[in-house]
């Protein structure tokens, strides 16, 4: 029996498929021709059912012949099923594109405070350092803020500040360094002590580079050997890494009544790198904070023996810092609270 | 304090001294110069002489003067409205192409007189006259006939050439607010000589007619010198020098007191002996409430201040350290005098200056402390002068009441304990030049400070002198000598940060705002009921800042008003602030939102409503992560709030938040604004367990959705508890997908709720059963009907 016609047809069928386009109609067909030949009542099938038939000298080759059809029936409709899926796949991704230059679809965040955000530079540096944080009272008692730092009310540094009173003994504090005297008060007496104290602080000043309250940070290390080389390098790190590695760092020896010797720190001005502009009033340097070695009558009226204990304080204002960081010449821009201006800072918020 | 470089001159050798040098050594060594006024010649500038003055043809006040200015530019005619021009007077007149200031000179025509320049006042000149007649403030300056006429070089010749430093002395160096101070502090640092002269020593006189003494311990000492002499007006060459000291002149005897005031820091009051009756005794004392006509005869009521007394009656003659009396000026006919050099307690004279508003160049000095031990030199120096200048006198009376006690000017030291604190590594043949430029002595274990170096007290103080000496650059910076330590987590502060996190990462912004604030904002707001007080500041720079603020909400209506009014209408803000409120501190936070909430780059857009502010409310207490069941939710009490737009959240009881929609009944505020107050620093003191991990089912999950119409007082939070209850071990959650409105006043709720079983999966009839049982118990609690089925 001669095969060859089944073959013929099944390829001229096959090269008709080949033809359609439309993935849906190619897919029916497909299906169409593969019930056709290898279903139960297909053509194949059909060609199977005649080897009974067949004389048994013929029934092996024809077997074989048949055999071999099936195997060619299948492997083309493998192939084309394959080439279809293929096909099918390519216009399934094909349909689905992004423009991906269209914006992203963000919910629109909100900005910390710029002066948050310095507070928290700062303290992050600090902590990192092995700094603890404390917070104290802002109605504070004449005793802390002044007569445990060495500033007690005949003193004429107390005309140095003009504070806000409760009544005669209560004030608003004046600086940070009056939660030092809290911190050192519930210490043993005989313990290192490494803290930093954030806060806001009041005076009665009002300026465009003073408000009645601003923000300051206070920080104190008292320990066995801690020197003013000690807070010389402190600062100095701390100033580069605030500010840029580029800048200069120097210390002016100054007065303070908690501290003794006293400096105040300036930094090289960032804006004309040390040239003179407006920014550092032409003397290319621009004061950024006061600190010095704590006064020995701080110590001993705090209770720790002076003789063997030494520390160093500083204290770091705040908004001076961030109008400089971010170049903000109004102080009042930072507590009126206009959200044109605090929305600036989203950027710097993570 | 500014001090005249040429003044200062007298008194240290500053002959090969750069003036640049000079101040940057005093800047880095603790004496920041703060300014450099410079009085420097002006071009064009000559002296000359009118030779004739007539009335202007065509004025009332215009005169036509001929001005000599010799060689220079030979007669010049000048128009001039001076009111003090006169004939054979000489006068600085700035020639034509003179640069002032104000005007540049030009030749000009006034009224048809021609003008070849200007006689010029010292304020044209930009000299300041405030110490001078009003002749010469009101008209031009008149020079001494003894000038010679034509020279250019005018302000040397009149001596205002000068260089002026503002040197910012600070409070540890009252010594240095003194011309002879200063010299000392510049000798030193930059070892150059010092030309102080010693007066020649008084001695005290024996067998006193007058007795001082003094009731008070506030006065320590009080140096007496009485003198017959002849009183005049100053001589020109103290004149020139009190100018530059900025004192005006009155009469000789005065001036000096006053100059030497300026030179040793030491305050002189001169009293008219003559005016006081009875001299017989002085007595010191805290006065009684009596009046008091100052010098400058100002009344005053004088109540418990530190004066000076004369006589048995005790009258007061003089406000110690302030102002004298009125009734002993010294006058040019004055001839027997009592000069005094006392030492008042500083705090005194600084509350009495501060009460009455009255202040003196020595209520400023002994403000900032007089060094007692150096009144009889101020004294010795006063009568030097009074020799220099040729004036007779006769000493009658020298008399030193000191209950000082004898000071030790030994200081003890440890050059160990000097580099373990300035983190150094001195010899003490590397200080020893200090020491010798600042006539410190060097003994065993000790130093011995001068003394007129009274800050020079212990250890540190010499520890000081050696780092400002070298420019605060000795020390070894380093941090090996830093105590090692890790940093304690402080969890309220770790709370805090994660406040801020959250909250703008959901889009709202942080404001910081006045802690003062005025009594009006006060009243706005109460969070806790029953605690209404708040500290009052006694000296507040306006109302408007008067009161310290025990609520966070009257701030945030401040701001969010403030950008209202600037067109800034959606606003979404939060503040975190302590509260000091009597009693307690407190760390509080609010939350303001207002208007429209912007989504995915502005496309879209919601109002704010009460549920996202409930929801940042949560988003905060999520971080305490307080179990639910701790926490009640109430409809607030607090009349601040719309009353059914809001609630008060308990967590165990205590009061931790109160948020919602102002109330309409609040005209004044905009009853668009939502806000939330929540106390943090109880949040920080709830306990909670941590989260422990819960075991979950291995078959899958089932949803089932609910929609219910029900009546508008059925609260969402029974349904869920109904449906939990009803579902029991099967319900995993329950969550609100839909509500709305219907116009028939009822609410429609749609819930969906995951089923789960641990033990098996579900098969269709328990599901079903489930199903039906849930709305079985909302049709009996809550009359619910079910849409879609119940015909709605």
């Amino acid at each position: 029996m001669d095969l060859s016609n089944y073959k013929e047809e099944f390829d001229a069928k096959i090269a008709k498929l080949e033809l359609i386009e439309n993935l849906a109609q190619l897919n029916d067909e497909v299906n169409k021709l593969k019930i056709e030949y290898t279903s139960k009542k297909g053509i194949l099938a059909s060609l199977f059912s005649l080897m009974g038939k067949a004389i048994p000298e013929e029934k092996s080759t024809l077997g074989k012949e048949i055999n071999d059809l099936k195997v060619y029936v299948n492997s083309k409709l493998d192939t084309l099923n394959s080439t279809l899926e293929q096909k099918q796949l390519e216009e399934l991704i094909s349909k689905e594109k992004v423009d991906i230059t269209l914006p992203r679809r963000q919910i629109e965040k909100g900005s910390i405070h710029p002066l948050q955000l310095t507070i928290n530079e700062i303290t992050t540096f600090f902590r990192t350092m092995g700094y603890n944080v404390s917070e104290g009272p802002e109605v504070e008692s004449d005793y802390y803020n002044f007569e445990l730092l060495n500033t007690p009310s005949d003193h004429p540094a107390r005309d140095m500040q003009d504070s806000f009173f409760i009544d005669a003994s209560h004030i608003l504090r004046s600086h940070t360094s009056a939660i030092q005297a809290h911190v050192m008060e519930n210490s043993s007496k005989a313990e290192d002590i490494k803290i930093i104290c954030p806060g806001k602080v009041y005076r009665r000043d009002s300026d465009a580079t003073h408000s009645h309250e601003f923000f300051q940070v206070e920080g104190l290390v008292i320990g066995k050997k801690v020197n003013m080389g000690t807070l010389m390098e402190t600062l100095t790190i701390f100033l580069k890494s605030f500010f840029g590695k580029s800048l200069d760092v120097r210390f002016r020896p100054s007065y303070f009544p908690f501290t003794e010797p006293s400096v105040e720190v300036d930094v090289s001005c960032f804006q004309c790198k040390g040239k003179g502009c407006s920014l550092c009033k032409h003397s290319g340097w621009i004061e950024v904070l006061g600190a010095g070695m704590v006064h020995p009558n701080v110590l001993r009226l705090n209770g720790f023996n002076d003789k063997v204990y030494q520390g160093f304080a500083f204290g770091i204002g705040i908004d001076r810092l961030t109008m400089l960081k971010y170049g903000v010449d109004d102080i009042k821009k930072f507590y009126n609270n206009d959200v044109d201006f605090l929305k600036q800072f989203a950027k710097e918020t993570k | 304090m500014e001090f005249s470089l040429n003044l200062l001159k007298r008194f240290v050798d500053l002959s090969q001294t750069n003036i640049d040098d000079l101040i940057k050594r005093l800047t880095f060594s603790g004496f920041e110069v703060e300014g450099v006024r410079e009085i420097k010649e002006i071009d064009g500038l000559v002296i000359a002489k009118v030779i004739s003055c007539k009335d202007h043809p065509d004025s009332d006040h215009l005169h036509v003067l001929k001005v000599d200015t010799g060689p220079y530019k030979g007669i010049l005619d000048i128009v001039c409205g001076a009111p003090n021009v006169k004939e054979g007077i000489k006068v600085i007149l700035a020639t034509v192409g003179t640069k002032l200031d104000a005007i540049t000179i030009k030749e000009s025509i006034i009224r048809g007189q021609a003008s070849c320049g200007m006689c010029c006042s010292l304020k044209e000149l930009s000299i300041d006259d405030s110490n001078y007649s009003e002749e010469i403030k009101n008209g031009i300056y008149v020079i001494d006939d003894s000038v010679e006429i034509g020279q250019t070089n005018v302000f040397e010749v009149l001596n205002f050439k000068d260089v002026y430093l503002d040197i910012n002395v600070l409070p540890n160096r009252p010594d240095c607010f003194s011309y002879y101070g200063i010299a000392r502090e510049i000798s030193s640092l930059l070892g150059l000589k010092l030309l102080i002269k010693e007066p020649k020593k008084i001695i005290l006189t024996k067998n006193n007619t007058i007795n001082i003494s003094s009731s008070t311990d506030k006065c320590q000492r009080f140096s007496f010198v009485t003198l017959k002499t002849k009183n005049m007006s100053s001589p020109k060459e103290l004149v020139d020098d009190l100018l530059k000291l900025n004192i005006k002149p009155i009469n000789f005897l005065v001036d000096l007191g006053n100059y030497v005031m300026k030179l040793t820091g030491q305050p002189l009051h001169i009293y008219d002996l003559n005016k006081i009756d009875d001299h017989s005794k002085i007595l010191v004392k805290l006065s009684n409430k009596e009046k008091f006509t100052a010098l400058n005869s100002n009344e005053y009521e004088i109540d418990n201040d530190l004066v000076v007394t004369f006589g048995k009656d005790e009258k007061v003659y003089c406000l110690a350290g302030v102002m004298g009396s009125k009734d002993c000026t010294v006058e040019e006919s004055s001839t027997y005098v009592g000069i005094e050099a006392a030492s008042f307690f500083h705090q005194n004279v600084r509350l009495t200056s501060k009460r009455l508003n009255l202040i003196s160049d020595s209520s400023i000095l002994f403000t900032k402390k007089v060094n007692p031990y150096l009144t009889l030199q101020a004294i010795e120096l006063y009568i030097s002068l009074l020799q220099k200048f040729g004036v007779k006198y006769k000493v009658q009376e020298v008399i030193d009441f000191n209950k000082l006690s004898k000071k030790t000017n030994l200081v003890s030291f440890s050059l160990r304990k000097l580099n373990s604190r300035l983190g150094t590594n001195y010899s003490l043949e590397d200080i020893k030049q200090i020491f010798d430029n600042y006539n410190i002595k060097i003994h065993t274990r000790s130093l011995e400070v001068p003394n007129y170096r009274p800050d020079l007290i212990e250890q540190c103080d010499i520890e000081e002198e050696v780092f400002r000496y070298f420019q605060g650059i000795g020390p070894f910076k380093s941090l090996e000598a830093l105590p090692t330590s890790s940093s304690d987590l402080n969890k309220e502060l770790e709370n805090e940060n994660k406040i801020i996190t959250r909250l703008t990462n959901l889009g709202l912004t942080q404001i910081i705002s006045f802690t003062l604030q005025s009594k009006d904002q006060t009243k706005l707001f109460n969070f806790n009921s029953g605690q209404n007080e708040n500290y009052v500041i006694k000296n507040p720079m306006t109302n408007e800042r008067e009161y310290v603020r025990k609520d966070l909400i009257p701030s945030m209506i401040e701001t969010l008003d403030y950008n209202f009014k600037r067109k800034n209408t959606n606003l979404a803000l939060f503040e975190i602030s302590q509260l000091d409120i009597p009693g307690k501190v407190e760390k509080r936070m609010s939350i303001g939102l207002c208007g429209r909430q912007y989504l995915y780059q502005r496309k879209e857009a919601k109002l704010y409503d009460f549920y996202d502010l409930k929801n940042y409310v949560y988003e905060v207490l999520d971080i305490y992560s307080i179990q639910e069941s701790r926490i009640k939710l109430v409809p607030s009490t607090n009349s601040f709030f719309h009353k059914n737009v809001s609630a008060d959240l308990f967590v165990d009881n205590k009061l931790i938040a109160s948020f919602g929609k102002v109330s309409p009944v609040l005209k004044d505020l905009n009853n668009k604004y939502l806000f939330a107050e929540i106390n943090l620093s109880l949040l920080n003191k709830v306990v909670t367990n941590s989260m422990k991990a819960q075991a979950i089912s291995n078959y899958p999950k089932v949803t089932r959705d609910f929609s219910f119409v029900l009546d508008k007082t059925v609260l969402y939070k029974d349904i869920e508890q109904t449906i939990k209850k009803t579902l029991g071990k099967f319900v995993s959650d329950v969550n609100l997908f839909d509500y709305f409105e219907l116009d028939t006043g009822e609410v429609s709720v749609g819930i969906k709720v995951n089923l789960v079983n641990f033990e098996r999966t579900f098969d269709d009839k328990e599901l079903t059963d489930l199903h039906n049982k849930v709305i079985e118990a909302c049709k009996t609690k809550f009359n619910a009907k079910v849409r879609g089925l119940d015909n709605v």
